[in-house]
């Protein structure tokens, strides 16, 4: 076979793992979801006592401060968690996350984990 | 002399990297595409990555530079014909890469371009490409088990929500025809029962015609109904129904790639749906059954006398 086509069949591989690990995960990376919920959601962040504004949150994150997520609200909050394990040690934030998924229950994701 | 050279550097650029014209006309348009929204430009720095080592490698600007100089590298190979399957690797590679390093801009839309891209460059089969194929058919796998085994699709939550928050003014004022969520599961069951069977339909190689036929009815649909193209998926999907519909005529198939850039053409710099976009995407699966249509195969004359005698 091929050395480029085990490639191609690698990838595909790889993307049937995926489609059947996002049966036991929240998140959606590579297993086709494509736009599948609508995530109402809000940010509120505080970096030294201070509460960061939409725009400072946009800039800390590289997302919107609220909006509606089409795609997997997990993505949100990897983000939040993954700045914070970070970047985000030199001016840590306590933030608090409100979302609904698919007009659900409101839920609420804090960090630090509570 | 001069010319000697050139031809024989060219011969060999071109050497063992060529690509089917019915390849490399739909992943030209699809590359076309890319550079005319400028995505290779908008390719962010690194940040919050799926795979952590894109923070380790270099300055963020760094990756960046060889992210977009790869995308634009790739692009150039197969505008230009120079080794077009490795291109299309290379600019797989760059979507791919742009998508593993920064997390906030991840969109499935572009997961599909870098695995369109990757699928044709490494198939070495020619026609029928059985990795773009197996791609599609992981792709509506993928996209129905995910709504099947979701509550909020199998009821139809969802659909009433999305057209909610996109104050989507027809769909609200359509059910109130019927009872409470029956539209929204109608629509539901729908995509889901249109999902699993293009994932079907893709399976069989005999039954291309109808899964070509289906899907552009179903994401031309898709675009009418929510006003959108979804980023690049339209155009991505369409290069791949492309590529996998090896009876047409060379004619048909310019006819179709050109099609594809000027639906491209009626978006706004922010890939926003016009008037324009939404006639095309009426008129697509109509144009789609006619260059998909059965040649009547006509026998000749000393056959047919071959046969009566």
């Amino acid at each position: 076979m091929h050395a480029r086509h085990v490639a191609g069949c690698v990838l595909l591989a790889l993307q049937v793992g995926a489609i059947v690990v996002a049966r036991f995960v929240p998140s959606r990376y590579f297993c086709w979801a494509p736009n599948d919920s609508s995530s109402e959601y809000r940010i509120e962040a505080v970096v030294d006592g201070r509460a960061l504004d939409d725009a400072e949150i946009e800039r800390r994150y590289h997302i919107g401060a609220a909006g509606v997520e089409s795609r997997s609200m997990q993505l949100v909050l990897d983000v939040v968690r993954g700045y914070e394990e970070t970047r985000g040690r030199q001016a840590p934030a306590r933030v608090v996350i409100r979302y609904r998924v698919n007009g659900g229950e409101p839920r609420t994701w804090s960090w630090p984990a509570s | 002399m001069a010319r000697l050279v050139i031809d024989g550097l060219a011969a060999r650029l071109r050497q063992g990297g060529a690509l089917r014209p019915e390849l490399l006309a739909p992943a030209r348009i699809l590359a076309l595409l890319l550079l005319w929204f400028g995505w290779p430009v908008s390719v962010p720095e690194p940040f919050v990555p799926l795979l952590p080592v894109f923070d380790m490698i270099g300055s963020p600007a760094a990756v960046r530079a060889v992210i977009r100089a790869a995308a634009l590298v790739g692009a150039a190979g197969l505008l230009f014909d120079v080794r077009p399957r490795d291109a299309s690797v290379l600019l797989g590679a760059a979507v791919a890469a742009k998508l593993l390093s920064c997390r906030p801009t991840y969109y499935n839309n572009e997961v599909f371009v870098a695995a369109f891209f990757l699928m044709i460059g490494l198939d070495t089969r020619g026609l029928r490409p059985p990795l773009l194929r197996a791609q599609l058919v992981l792709l509506y796998t993928g996209a129905g088990l995910n709504k099947l085994l979701d509550p909020d699709w199998r009821s139809g939550q969802f659909f009433e929500v999305w057209t909610t928050l996109e104050h989507h003014t027809a769909y609200l004022q359509w059910k109130t025809h019927l009872a409470p969520m029956r539209l929204s599961w109608l629509f539901s069951w729908a995509t889901i029962l249109t999902e699993l069977s293009l994932a079907a339909l893709f399976c069989l190689p005999r039954a291309t015609r109808p899964a070509l036929l289906l899907g552009v009815a179903f994401h031309s649909t898709l675009v009418l109904f929510a006003g959108a193209t979804f980023g690049f998926f339209y155009f991505a999907l369409l290069a791949a129904y492309l590529a996998l519909a090896d009876e047409i005529t060379p004619r048909v198939r310019a006819l179709a790639t050109g099609f594809i850039a000027l639906v491209g053409a009626t978006l706004t710099h922010r890939m926003e749906v016009t008037w324009a976009t939404y006639v095309l995407a009426a008129l697509a699966p109509a144009l789609a059954a006619l260059a998909l249509r059965r040649r009547r195969v006509i026998p000749e004359a000393s056959e047919s006398v071959a046969t009566e005698h």
